[in-house]
C-alpha cells in the first residue's frame, strides 16, 4: 500500500533533501586540504572554499564577485581572460583535466608555487570551472633539495675520486712512460754505428714495444675520460619558460616579505631545449637564490629574471642589485669550495657549470650597469621537426 | 609558506609593507580587493612616514601595483611635498596622498589618477 503526498509536502520534501545534499557536500568540502575556487565563463569568482580563504588570505565575501586573475602574478593575470575566451571558442584544453604547476598570490604579495587541477559544469545554460588549488611549496622545496644533495654528494665524492684518481692515474702512466722512455733509448744504443741485421731486428721489436706502451697509456687516459663524463641525466624536450616558472615559484618564496620586487621577461622563442628538467632547474634555483641572498643587505631590490635567444643559443639572464661579487672572488668564482656565504659548501656554481656545460651550453657573470650582479647561461635550442620540412 | 632558510635576517630600520585596497566608489559600491597598491616605505613611532628614513635609502621605497586583470607594474614613490609620487614602469605618475594621517588598518587615503580622478583605498595589511 502506498501513501499519497500532497503537492506542497512533495515540494519540501524535495528541498530538504536538496538541503541536506547541499550541507552534506559543503561538510566534504570543508574538509578538503586543497583550496576550491568556482568560477563562471567570465572568470568571475562564485564561490571560495574555507581552504582557500587561508591560503590567499581573502574571505570569501570580499572575492565574490570580483576576476579570479586577481590569485595571480603577471603574466598570467591579464592573459587569463584570453585564456578562457580561448577555450570557450576553440574548446581546446590546455589545462582543464589536465592540471598544471603554476604561481599564485597571497593578499601579502607573496607568490608560491601551486598545482592547479580545474574541473567543468554546465549549468542552466552556462558553465562554471572548479579549480582545486594544492600549495607544493615544501613538496617542490624537498625535491629540489633532494636533487641538490645528491648532486652535491656526486660532485664532492666524484673530486675525491679525482684525487685519488690523479694519484693512481700518475702512478699508472708512469710505467708505460719509463718503459717507453727506456726502449726508444735501447733502441737508439742498437742503432748506433752501423747496427748488423740481429741489432736491427732488435731496435725494431724495441720500437714494437714502445708503440704498444704508448697505446695502453692512452687506454688509461681514455678510462679516466669515461669515469668523468660518467653521469646518469634524463634528457627531454622541455619548454625553458616552464622551466623558469616552475623554479621562480619556488626560489621566489618569501622574497616578497624581505622587499624584493621581482620581473619576469619569457621570450616563447627560447622554447624549447632538449635538457634534463631537474638539473636545469636546479642551476635556476641556485642563482635565483643567490641572487635574492645578495639583495638582502641591500636598498635596492630588483630581481629581473629574462630568457631570450641570443646567436642561436637559449639564453637565461639572471640580474640583482645586490652588494656585487668581490675582486678576489671573481676569478674563481665557479672553482668548487669558493664562496663569499658564511654558511654552504661553494660547490653551488661550481655545480651549475658542469650541469650547464654538460648541456652544450655555457655560463657566465658580468657586473650589472647600475650594481649588483647578472648571471647568464645558455642552453642549444631543440631542433624541433615542425612537419613543414 | 615560510621563507627559504637563511632568508630569516632582521631587515633593519623600520620598513613595513602597506597593502591598500581599493575602497568603496561609483563603479565599485563595496570596495574591491583585487585592486591594490603594495608600498613599501618606514614607518615611525607614531605610524606617519619616516622621512629621514627614506632619504637615507629612497630607491628601498618602491610600489607595486596589482590591478584585477590588468598587468602587474612596480616602480618607486618619490616624495612630493606632503604626498608620494607613484611611478610605475614608465607609466605616468600618480599621487598618493596620506593626508598627514598615521598609516593604521582601516584608515584611509587617495590616489590621485593621471587624469586627475580621485580615487579613495583603504589601508588593508601593514606588515
Amino acid at each position: 500500500m502506498t501513501k499519497s503526498v500532497p503537492d506542497g509536502d512533495q515540494v519540501y520534501l524535495k528541498s530538504l533533501d536538496l538541503a541536506a545534499t547541499e550541507a552534506h557536500l559543503r561538510s566534504i568540502l570543508s574538509t578538503i586540504p586543497d583550496a576550491m575556487v568556482i568560477i563562471d565563463e567570465r572568470g568571475m569568482i562564485l564561490s571560495f572554499s574555507a581552504a582557500a580563504e587561508k591560503m590567499f588570505g581573502y574571505a570569501e565575501t570580499e572575492v565574490v564577485g570580483e576576476n579570479v586573475s586577481m590569485l595571480m602574478p603577471s603574466p598570467d593575470r591579464e592573459r587569463h581572460d584570453g585564456y578562457l575566451q580561448n577555450y570557450l571558442a576553440t574548446g581546446v584544453r590546455k589545462i582543464i583535466g589536465i592540471g598544471r604547476v603554476t604561481t599564485a598570490r597571497h593578499r601579502d604579495g607573496n607568490t608560491f608555487p601551486i598545482e592547479l587541477s580545474v574541473g567543468e559544469a554546465s549549468i542552466e545554460g552556462g558553465r562554471v570551472f572548479t579549480g582545486f588549488i594544492h600549495d607544493i611549496t615544501q613538496r617542490q622545496r624537498a625535491e629540489l633539495r633532494f636533487h641538490e644533495l645528491q648532486s652535491e654528494l656526486a660532485h664532492v665524492g666524484r673530486l675525491s675520486e679525482m684525487g685519488t684518481l690523479a694519484s693512481s692515474l700518475a702512478h699508472e702512466l708512469n710505467q708505460p712512460l719509463t718503459a717507453i722512455a727506456s726502449y726508444c733509448e735501447g733502441a737508439a744504443d742498437l742503432l748506433r754505428d752501423e747496427p748488423d741485421i740481429e741489432r736491427l731486428e732488435m731496435a725494431r721489436e724495441a720500437l714494437r714495444d714502445t708503440a704498444e706502451q704508448a697505446i695502453r697509456a692512452g687506454q688509461i687516459v681514455r678510462r679516466m675520460r669515461d669515469f668523468l663524463t660518467n653521469g646518469q641525466t634524463e634528457h627531454r624536450l622541455e619548454s625553458l619558460s616552464k622551466l623558469v616558472t616552475e623554479a621562480n615559484a619556488l626560489a621566489l618564496v618569501g622574497s616578497s616579505e624581505h622587499g624584493i620586487d621581482v620581473q619576469v621577461l619569457l621570450d616563447p622563442g627560447a622554447d624549447p631545449v632538449f635538457v634534463d628538467r631537474i638539473q636545469i632547474q636546479q642551476v635556476l634555483f641556485n642563482l635565483i637564490r643567490n641572487a635574492i641572498e645578495s639583495m638582502l643587505d641591500s636598498p635596492a631590490r630588483l630581481l629581473t629574471i629574462s630568457t631570450g635567444v641570443v646567436d642561436g643559443f637559449a639564453n637565461v639572464c639572471i640580474e640583482d642589485t645586490g652588494s656585487g661579487i668581490s675582486e678576489v672572488l671573481a676569478p674563481q668564482l665557479f672553482q668548487p669550495f669558493v664562496t663569499s656565504k658564511q654558511t654552504g659548501m661553494g660547490i653551488g656554481l661550481s655545480i651549475c657549470r658542469t650541469i650547464v656545460e654538460a648541456h652544450g651550453g655555457r655560463i657566465w657573470f658580468e657586473a650589472a650597469p647600475e650594481g649588483g650582479t647578472v648571471f647568464q647561461f645558455t642552453l642549444p635550442l631543440a631542433e624541433v621537426d615542425d612537419g613543414r620540412s | 609558506m615560510s621563507v627559504l632558510p637563511g632568508f630569516d635576517q632582521d631587515e633593519g630600520m623600520n620598513w613595513r609593507s602597506i597593502r591598500l585596497e581599493l575602497a568603496r566608489t561609483r563603479d565599485f559600491p563595496e570596495g574591491s580587493v583585487g585592486r591594490a597598491f603594495l608600498v613599501r616605505l618606514p614607518l615611525s613611532d607614531s605610524d606617519v612616514v619616516d622621512h629621514s628614513a627614506v632619504a637615507a635609502a629612497p630607491s628601498r621605497a618602491t610600489v607595486q601595483r596589482h590591478w584585477s586583470t590588468e598587468a602587474d607594474q612596480r616602480g618607486q614613490l618619490l616624495e612630493r611635498g606632503h604626498d608620494w609620487a607613484i611611478r610605475c614602469d614608465g607609466k605616468p605618475d600618480r599621487l598618493l596622498q596620506f593626508n598627514g594621517n598615521p598609516i593604521r588598518i582601516g584608515a584611509q587615503v587617495s590616489v590621485v589618477e593621471a587624469d586627475g580622478s580621485v580615487l579613495p583605498f583603504n589601508i588593508a595589511r601593514v606588515r
